[in-house]
């Protein structure tokens, strides 16, 4: 029945990263989307899981999806099972090849997969980084269309949603 | 004295006299616009099936263990607590308020009465982009402004609002209306009596205007403006006034929305004042909820006015107003407002207010308030205090 919700996807864009090897440290991340439905309705949802992989040639952002929180229980609940299905597809994913992230210029775009609802797109994001210490601040950024994932559009009482998201990952990566 | 303080009461009275829900607060939850809620494109009264929805999973107290997550209203928010199915293409909602007051003079003997505020019926019909709204309701006395028959007998139909719509944009994020509209200015609430209300004219009580206006909502943005034909319940046209009101307001995070409104108009006669009357009203307001707590909005209106045959005056109203809401459904309030209607002839009148409102039932809330005044009225100075006690419900 409800259905408020967004669902969100998430993913973040993220990374990059930095270049040589690093590592997502253990805290300091968030994922952010937003989404917009008909008179002037925004939807924003948050959650600081966030990780990141490295095997060397690839990197990859992983941000679980059940603690994803838009401010209101019963939608996320909605947006949980009804439209992200987290039982069956816990997380989010970007994939990328390192080689791919400039990290020491700063700032940059890159393509990757994203893979979201058991379903994979390619995808473009945009991605900063700054030296923060021993590790850079990582800021990414992607846009996102949930039919590119068999994500149904969230609609309740007559308000739906538009399936055009975007996406904010921020956190801090150190090197290896 | 006897007189002013008549005055003072009435004046009162006829503030608390209120239309439905129109809450500002409700940022706090992320909703900068209003459209999604209201059929008002601008906020207030009748709520669309989303906003009843909201109704009851964010606004009214939950008793039990139930974790929000489960809290589905199901029907309970719909017209009638889901008695009836109405078709989709209409909306239809009833409200009924009563208020007990209590005022408490500076001197001479305190006086209490119930006061009906409201027994309004309001629907909309839509059509593809074609809407018809309408409210029709009861008063005994008040709301003068909205009275449809009645005259000078103690029974009064009353319509604050009628008019037809037009949808338009790809999204209709515009609409077009024509008819009798709330006046787009400043802070849409309840609380009509407050002077940045009643001093420009604004509330949503008693004041609408017949008119054309164009409204907007955006992602970040929403605006109406509305062009001023006065009200047609006003007879005759000498007592009408013409002009324009607008807002613009911006919302750059979800949680933060600041404004600025315009107004001005220009009657042959004005009702108030007995001649002829050029108003304006220039304002900024803001709405900011650092945590989901607490909401804070503001707003301040210079205003300007010149009566035929004298000198203009110009002043200023402006309040500040906290919102605290500790546990779903319980909200408790506080505002100070400041106004001086001539920057020449009087000094300032200030205000406090505290209060609680409740949500403690689906379809109904109670409030209460302690509104402490102190008015310049020429060059005398009166203190008052007011209890407030309201009961609505709304089906």
């Amino acid at each position: 029945m409800k259905k408020n919700v967004v669902p969100a996807v998430l993913v973040v864009g993220l990374l990059a990263t930095l270049v040589a090897q690093a590592k997502l440290a253990g805290s300091g991340g968030e994922v952010r989307f937003s989404a917009s439905g008909p008179g002037g309705l925004k939807i924003v949802g948050t959650t600081g899981d966030i990780s990141v992989k490295d095997d060397g040639a690839t990197v990859t952002v992983v941000v679980p999806l059940a603690n994803l929180d838009t401010g209101i229980g019963l939608r996320n609940k909605h947006m949980r099972e009804k439209y992200l299905e987290v039982a069956k597809y816990p997380n989010a994913e970007l994939t990328v090849s390192r080689a791919a992230l400039k990290l020491a210029e700063g700032s940059g775009t890159a393509a990757g997969t994203m893979k979201i609802h058991g379903q994979s797109h390619a995808v473009d994001f945009a991605y900063s980084a700054k030296r923060s210490g021993s590790g850079y601040a990582v800021d990414g950024t992607v846009h996102l269309d949930i039919h590119d994932y068999g994500i149904e559009v969230p609609s309740y009482l007559g308000v739906t949603v538009k399936p055009e998201i975007d996406v904010v990952a921020r956190f801090v990566a150190v090197d290896n | 004295m006897r007189a002013l303080w008549s005055l003072l009461f009435a004046g009162l009275v006829l503030v608390v006299c209120r239309d439905a829900s129109a809450y500002p607060w409700m940022i706090r939850h992320e909703y900068t616009g209003c459209a999604t809620c209201h059929a008002d494109p601008s906020g207030g009264g009748l709520l669309t099936p989303y906003g009843r929805a909201q109704s009851e999973i964010l606004l009214r107290t939950y008793y039990g263990s139930e974790k929000p997550e489960d809290r589905d209203p199901g029907a309970l928010g719909d017209f009638a607590f889901g008695a009836m199915t109405l078709p989709k293409q209409l909306l239809l909602q009833g409200d009924i308020r009563g208020l007990l007051l209590h005022a408490v003079p500076e001197s001479g003997p305190s006086d209490s009465r119930l006061v009906h505020m409201q027994s309004d019926l309001a629907a909309q019909l839509t059509l593809d982009r074609f809407r018809a709204n309408v409210s029709l309701g009861y008063m005994h006395k008040g709301a003068a402004p909205a009275w449809l028959l009645g005259g000078k007998e103690d029974h009064h139909l009353v319509s604050r609002h009628h008019w037809l719509g037009l949808d338009l944009g790809a999204e209709n994020q515009f609409l077009l209306r024509l008819g009798r509209m709330n006046l787009p200015y400043g802070l849409r609430s309840i609380e009509h009596t407050m002077w940045v209300r009643s001093a420009t004219r604004s509330d949503i009580n008693a004041a609408q205007q017949h008119g054309v206006a164009l409204a907007y909502g955006g992602e970040k943005v929403r605006a109406e403006l509305m062009a001023i034909a006065g009200s047609f319940q006003v007879s005759p046209d000498v007592f009408r006034d013409r002009g324009y009101a607008g807002y613009f307001e911006w919302a750059p995070t979800p949680r933060l929305a600041v404004g600025v409104s315009s107004l001005a108009t220009h009657v042959d006669r004005d009702i108030q004042v007995g001649a002829g009357l050029f108003r304006q009203a220039h304002g900024l307001f803001g709405r900011y909820s650092p945590k989901k707590v607490l909401v804070i909005s503001a707003e301040a209106d210079a205003l300007g006015e010149h009566e035929a045959g004298k000198p203009g005056r110009v002043g200023m109203a402006a309040m500040v107003s906290a919102d605290v809401e500790p546990t779903q459904g319980l909200h408790l309030l506080t505002t100070a407002e400041i106004k001086d209607t001539s920057f020449r002839d009087q000094g300032a009148s200030l205000g406090l207010w505290g209060g609680a409102a409740w949500f403690f039932a689906p379809h109904a809330d109670l409030r209460a308030d302690i509104v402490w005044r102190s008015e310049a009225v020429g060059a005398n100075r009166q203190s008052s205090l007011a209890l407030l006690g309201q009961l609505h419900f709304f089906l």
